[in-house]
């Protein structure tokens, strides 16, 4: 269990409506701040004065996607270290398996239950940060 | 929190109507412009939307009729060359996801 805390929650997702969902589900389960973005450019904009401790990555999104986000995120010093999560409807075993070769810390399948997401969310950053 | 839920499916619910006229004209524009990449990313969009937002919501059938021609319409933006029979299938599986947008709305 690490000395630190879960205190703030990146979520970068394009669609409005599971943005929503998610906003709601971790504000409300979980005593962090949730900061939510449209797409890997913002999040790449917002990271360095956000400082999140974890990041949720939608994989399919238009222009850069989930994994090409990840790649630039680990390029930043500031980030290079946060735990990422992949939340993606795409969760076969080979595809699960490459997320987490890429440097993944955890894939959270989608369609995600509101009701457990923050709990998830919660034991992934507890068992990946250092 | 389960009274929140509801009211952000009942939000999303209560926008079908919208996403299926939006998806018509999209699939319409498509078929009259022999499937260009513009028209075909839009209803590519339209389509990820609604697949995820569905499943998110708990509309599974709507869900799954999304989800099947999303990933058949990934294909098709990824090729360079779409084959009638790819094209057919899509409208296959367009018609599919119109049946389940009805059926969603009227089981409100």
């Amino acid at each position: 269990m690490p000395e630190r805390t879960l205190s703030r929650v990146l979520y970068v997702e394009d669609e409005p409506d599971i943005r929503e969902v998610a906003r709601f589900a971790l504000e409300y389960s979980g005593d962090y701040e949730v900061k939510i973005c449209e797409s890997g450019a913002e999040a790449l904009s917002i990271v360095g004065s956000f400082k999140p401790d974890i990041i949720l990555l939608d994989v399919m999104m238009p222009g850069m996607d989930g994994l090409a986000t990840m790649e630039a995120l680990r390029q930043l010093e500031e980030t290079a270290s946060i735990p990422i999560v992949f939340m993606t409807a795409k969760v076969q075993s080979a595809e699960v398996s490459r997320y987490l070769a890429l440097g993944a810390a955890s894939v959270i399948p989608k369609p995600f239950d509101p009701r457990t997401l923050g709990a998830t969310v919660k034991e992934i950053w507890e068992e990946h940060a250092g | 929190m389960e009274q929140a839920l509801a009211a952000l499916r009942e939000d999303f619910a209560a926008s079908l109507p919208d996403r299926q006229t939006a998806l018509s004209a999209a699939w319409d524009a498509l078929d009259q412009n022999e499937w260009n990449p513009e028209d075909l990313n839009a209803a590519y969009h339209l389509v990820h939307s609604l697949a995820g937002a569905a499943e998110t919501f708990g509309f599974s059938d709507l869900g799954v009729a999304a989800r099947a021609l999303n990933g058949h319409l990934h294909g098709i933006v990824s090729s360079p060359q779409q084959s009638p029979e790819a094209r057919g299938e899509a409208a296959r599986l367009y018609q599919d996801l119109a049946t389940a947008l009805t059926a969603a709305q009227a089981g409100r």
